[in-house]
């Protein structure tokens, strides 16, 4: 059994990734987990950032600002998953009356998030697609399992409740979370020094055609 | 150096994956503005010497200047070093009478603004090594290298970003080789090996730029279902029946894959657009390759003729194709 000094960021994510009952078992008995989870969250995120960062570069952000737009997109991602589980886990101590504490089901979610590590592969030209895809599904899967055993509840009531608290969350941010999604792009656009544009497709170089609905084959 | 064979498996696998990690790194930043207008020798935009379309009158033009552009295989460091035999290919090519062909064949298709590896790069020493060892198994560094390249156009990311510059670089050779916009004169890219997936990629962005009919030659091309093929005028694709390298793009990208009927690829096959031309005996490069001078069929022809006689048959079909009043081609 490894003593607590000897369970570290890398010692959680091989548990996690290799489905080590009793790892895991012990990064959750761990004095800092969240803390711990925090950090494996922090680096999956940075690396699926990176992996997508063709967005940054189609934005055309110097490179001066560009460690800083890639910082500022993993916080960003961060404060929306601390949202969502917020939700999610107020969802499930109300309607499902399945109460944990909210920091046990933050580390679930942020331990989570750990195929997403390899995301920086998602970089690799053409391969790098497929490679992301397969990840995200990976990490949903695990966010998704690892939420049915931590609440012990059936898995439909868990795909039930994260889509509830997907929904809660975009809503939010629509409704009362404006000011603050509003302060956050002015920000990023202060950050970036461009009008930031998250839609890729919406800023690669097109045809005149194209953009005419011109489909000639 | 090495403890043992697995060693040297891990770091060559290390560097491969770094490799292609850095690759979009050129035109992705490129596009960002972080290294500027890369300095090369395509700075010079002085006007042609020689305006080809603005000769005689319209219908003159258009009957006559063809423009071909060159796009070599992944084993070119620089656009100046093609093969011997490549090189007379061309010089053929402009000496036919029977019609203007204008060559363009000074295009670095793997590299941003023509910059050879050799030039002003961070790794330019590296390259310059196995330029010197160019007959050794190590110079396949460089096919790899300008293979990430192909795969970067055709990545649906970063392939409109890589296909818009190295078509601004066609445009710009072309303009320098007294192509008028507008001028309807007919372009021709000849693209080898990985050529041909840069040549459907910045195909369309070239009709645009030009307003001209544009098509594409595949030598061997290792090519995608590119969105570039709804815009072109034609595909032709030389496929040599002992070449296995084309085969890798029928392989690697799905697009091509009979079991997606919808794909750009499968429906412009099916309207005509891309058509299939094969080649008896003949393989992707080398001894008996497309270019390959000794190689002899059985009626003593050499592979370079009949690659030759195949292409100029194609150019001279689609110079007859082109109406003298229109620049517009059957799918336009």
């Amino acid at each position: 059994m490894p003593t607590d000094n000897e369970i570290n960021l890398f010692f959680a994510m091989r548990a996690v990734l290799s489905q080590d009952r009793e790892g895991i078992v012990r990064v959750f008995e761990h004095p800092n987990t969240l803390l711990l989870s925090l950090q494996v969250m922090f680096l999956a995120v940075l690396s699926e950032t990176v992996g997508q960062s063709v967005v940054l570069f189609a934005n055309r952000i110097k490179f001066g600002r560009f460690v800083f737009s890639l910082l500022l997109t993993v916080v960003i991602y961060m404060v929306d998953m601390a949202l969502y589980t917020s939700f999610a886990w107020f969802i499930g101590g109300i309607v499902l009356d399945r109460q944990q504490p909210l920091s046990l089901l933050f580390s679930v979610v942020a331990l989570g998030h750990t195929p997403l590590v390899f995301a920086a592969f998602g970089f690799l030209p053409y391969l790098g697609l497929p490679i992301l895809r397969v990840l995200r599904v990976f990490t949903y899967a695990l966010i998704v399992t690892s939420i049915t055993t931590l609440l012990d509840v059936p898995v439909w009531q868990t795909f039930l409740l994260v889509g509830v608290a997907y929904g809660i969350t975009e809503v939010s941010k629509s409704t009362v979370g404006l000011p603050v999604v509003w302060t956050m792009k002015r920000f990023r656009r202060w950050l970036t020094g461009t009008d930031f544009q998250s839609e890729l497709q919406a800023i690669l170089p097109t045809l005149r055609a194209d953009q005419e609905g011109d489909d000639r084959v | 150096m090495f403890d043992s064979p697995f060693d040297f498996i891990f770091y060559a696998l290390f560097g491969l994956i770094l490799a292609a990690l850095l690759s979009p790194i050129e035109a992705l930043g490129w596009y960002a503005g972080w290294f500027g207008d890369p300095a090369s020798d395509d700075d010079d935009d002085s006007p042609p010497d020689d305006d080809v379309c603005s000769e005689g009158t319209e219908a003159e033009q258009l009957q006559t200047a063809h423009f071909v552009v060159y796009l070599a295989g992944i084993n070119g460091i620089d656009n100046q070093r093609l093969s011997r035999f490549e090189r007379e290919f061309f010089e053929r090519l402009a000496d036919e009478d029977d019609a203007n062909f204008v060559i363009v064949q000074d295009v670095f298709p793997y590299a941003l603004y023509n910059q050879s590896l050799t030039g002003q790069r961070v790794f330019a020493w590296f390259w310059k090594v196995l330029q010197r060892w160019r007959r050794t198994p190590a110079s396949m560094l460089v096919n790899l290298r300008n293979f990430f390249q192909v795969a970067v156009s055709a990545d649906s990311r970063y392939g409109p970003i890589y296909n818009h510059s190295t078509a601004e670089l066609i445009v710009r050779r072309l303009r320098r080789a007294g192509y008028r916009e507008g001028c309807g004169a007919p372009i021709t890219l000849i693209g080898y090996s990985g050529g041909g997936q840069i040549g459907i990629g910045a195909a369309p962005f070239i009709r645009e730029a030009l307003d001209a009919p544009t098509s594409v030659i595949s030598v061997g091309g290792v090519m995608s279902s590119a969105p570039g093929l709804r815009y072109l005028h034609h595909l032709w694709h030389l496929q040599g029946s002992l070449d296995n390298v084309h085969k890798i793009g029928l392989v690697a990208f799905p697009g091509r894959w009979r079991i997606f009927p919808n794909s750009t690829w499968n429906i412009a096959r099916r309207r005509g657009v891309i058509e299939v031309v094969p080649i008896e005996g003949i393989e992707h490069t080398g001894k008996r390759g497309y270019f390959d001078r000794n190689a002899l069929d059985a009626h003593g022809i050499s592979n370079w003729d009949r690659t030759y006689d195949t292409i100029l048959d194609l150019l001279r079909k689609r110079h007859s194709e082109t109406p003298p009043d229109s620049n517009e081609g059957p799918l336009s």
